[in-house]
């Protein structure tokens, strides 16, 4: 236990002391503001526009931790051989990816508390300028909803481990997560149109199992409905919610699990 | 008594034969070479003994868990090599006192210490590495290649702390390319050459006939698998 909680602290001061995560970090504070740009040349709707924009971002940091942040810091441990430094302390290859799991999904953190604070002060500056034009209770839905669209991206941290535990170094680790992520925007518009008889009919269905095997697989990162139903700031279902944050989490462990499996059995040569 | 015993180790690499039933012990205080050209079989066994390489066969039983010193170890970067140490003892249950102990050891400045692993030189970051292994007192150093990127000064440092902990009781493995160094250091030096260890030679004065001597063995064992 002790291994795994300073093994956990010790990935986020590596993630922090990263010059990309100050960045980052930075830039959260200004992007909020930046939004208030493109929403003030709508006019009506404001408030959703304005939650619209800032899921849009929320998905674009996330992803850029992910790939810049996340990716590299796996990567080398794995194909530099940094990972030997921890192994050796000794500690075992379960604690040693719990570990960096943990520390990793703990770097969001700090981020989501910068990009809140941003955003609700720029909620609130917006509200001082368009009043009526933002819906009464519009920054709790959206605050709701950052909570529940990050889910989807610790499931896929946890995806990221599981192609670390084979890969041999980060073109590996990139090129497949890339692949990963963008099925997992495409798939759900294409079983959308599926629902459609003329395009069910054209389609084999061999076709159409291997989309829906897939789209099983891989983890739901557009969070349509839910983010949808935040930004028209409609009642969400709480056997909904429970149901949203019960399948991303399990499917995290599951993930997770998995590559460690894989991980125990590989050679770190 | 025995600080490390490894009985009939084999690994193979695809079609490749890595290690062939490989056996060894090394006893407390003593400090053994493996001396080899490329391909040997030298890091596949430092590996296997760590568990970082999983075996097809043989057995390994050490008394203590070994530190370990990769060839141009990859330390993180964006860390100080006082982060990297403190971590190593507070995750060992080791006191934090060593952490200045041995980056003072070796000559690693207070300023230095505090600065990003990134900024360090070559041999510095070698040295931080070699402090990473040393701080905790291990029983048992398993070194590979430690000497990689070291200029003559430092590799003639790091050889009198190495000699000192064996001294000190530290049994030690070490694998290199240099025959000198083997010579000053260890005690015994087994050749090896396609997974196999060929020959083992002990060494008595520690003088630049051995050294000869291992050049010319390892030569003859090199050409005769080839």
């Amino acid at each position: 236990m002790t291994k795994f909680y300073f093994l956990t602290l010790f990935t986020l001061k590596e993630i922090y002391s990263q010059r990309i995560y100050q960045i980052l970090t930075g830039m959260l504070i200004v992007i909020p503001w930046l939004m208030l740009i493109p929403t003030s040349l709508f006019m009506l709707d404001i408030g959703k526009v304005f939650i619209d924009l800032l899921f849009l971002c929320l998905h674009g940091w996330a992803l850029v931790y992910i790939f810049f942040i996340a990716s590299p810091l796996l990567a080398r441990d794995i194909e530099q051989g940094s990972c030997h430094i921890f192994l050796t302390l000794p500690m075992t290859r379960t604690q040693y990816y719990w570990s960096r799991f943990a520390g990793i999904t703990s770097g969001f953190i700090p981020l989501l508390i910068v990009f809140l604070a941003s955003s609700t002060l720029a909620f609130a500056f917006a509200e001082s300028i368009w009043g009526s034009y933002i819906q009464a209770g519009a920054n709790t839905s959206f605050i709701y909803g950052t909570l529940l669209i990050l889910l989807p991206y610790i499931a896929l941290t946890a995806v990221l481990f599981m192609i670390a535990s084979s890969a041999t170094g980060l073109p590996e680790i990139t090129v497949f997560l890339f692949l990963i992520w963008l099925l997992c925007w495409t798939i759900p518009p294409v079983l959308g149109a599926l629902q459609e008889t003329e395009v069910q009919n054209s389609t084999p269905d061999v076709i159409v199992l291997v989309i829906k095997a897939v789209h099983q697989l891989l983890p739901d990162l557009s969070s349509s409905e839910i983010s949808l139903g935040l930004a028209h700031n409609y009642p969400l279902q709480s056997l909904q919610v429970i149901g949203y944050c019960t399948h991303h989490l399990a499917y995290a462990l599951l993930a997770m699990l998995l590559a460690i499996t894989i991980f125990k059995r590989r050679d770190l040569s | 008594m025995s600080c490390l015993k490894v009985k009939n180790l084999s690994k193979r690499f695809g079609k490749d034969m890595a290690l062939e039933q490989v056996s060894l012990q090394i006893e407390k205080d003593e400090a053994v070479g493996l001396l080899g050209a490329n391909g040997a079989g030298k890091s596949t066994l430092i590996k296997s003994i760590l568990g970082l390489i999983r075996p097809d066969s043989g057995t390994i039983n050490s008394i203590a868990p070994p530190a370990y010193l990769a060839e141009l170890a990859q330390l993180p970067v964006s860390l100080s090599a006082l982060d990297l140490l403190t971590f190593k003892c507070r995750s060992s249950n080791h006191p934090i006192s060593a952490v200045a102990a041995s980056l003072d050891e070796f000559h690693l400045k207070d300023k230095a210490r505090r600065r990003p692993i990134r900024t360090y030189s070559k041999g510095m970051r070698q040295r931080t590495a070699l402090a990473l292994t040393l701080c905790t007192q291990p029983r048992l150093i398993l070194l590979d290649e430690p000497m990689s990127g070291l200029d003559a000064l430092g590799r003639a440092e790091t050889l009198s702390i190495l000699k000192q902990r064996n001294h000190q009781g530290a049994a030690m493995l070490m694998s290199s390319h240099i025959v000198s160094d083997m010579v000053q250091l260890c005690d015994k030096v087994l050749i090896m050459a396609h997974g196999r260890i060929c020959e083992e030679i002990t060494i008595n004065s520690h003088s630049l006939g051995e050294v000869k001597t291992l050049e010319e063995r390892l030569k003859y064992w090199t050409e005769l698998n080839q």
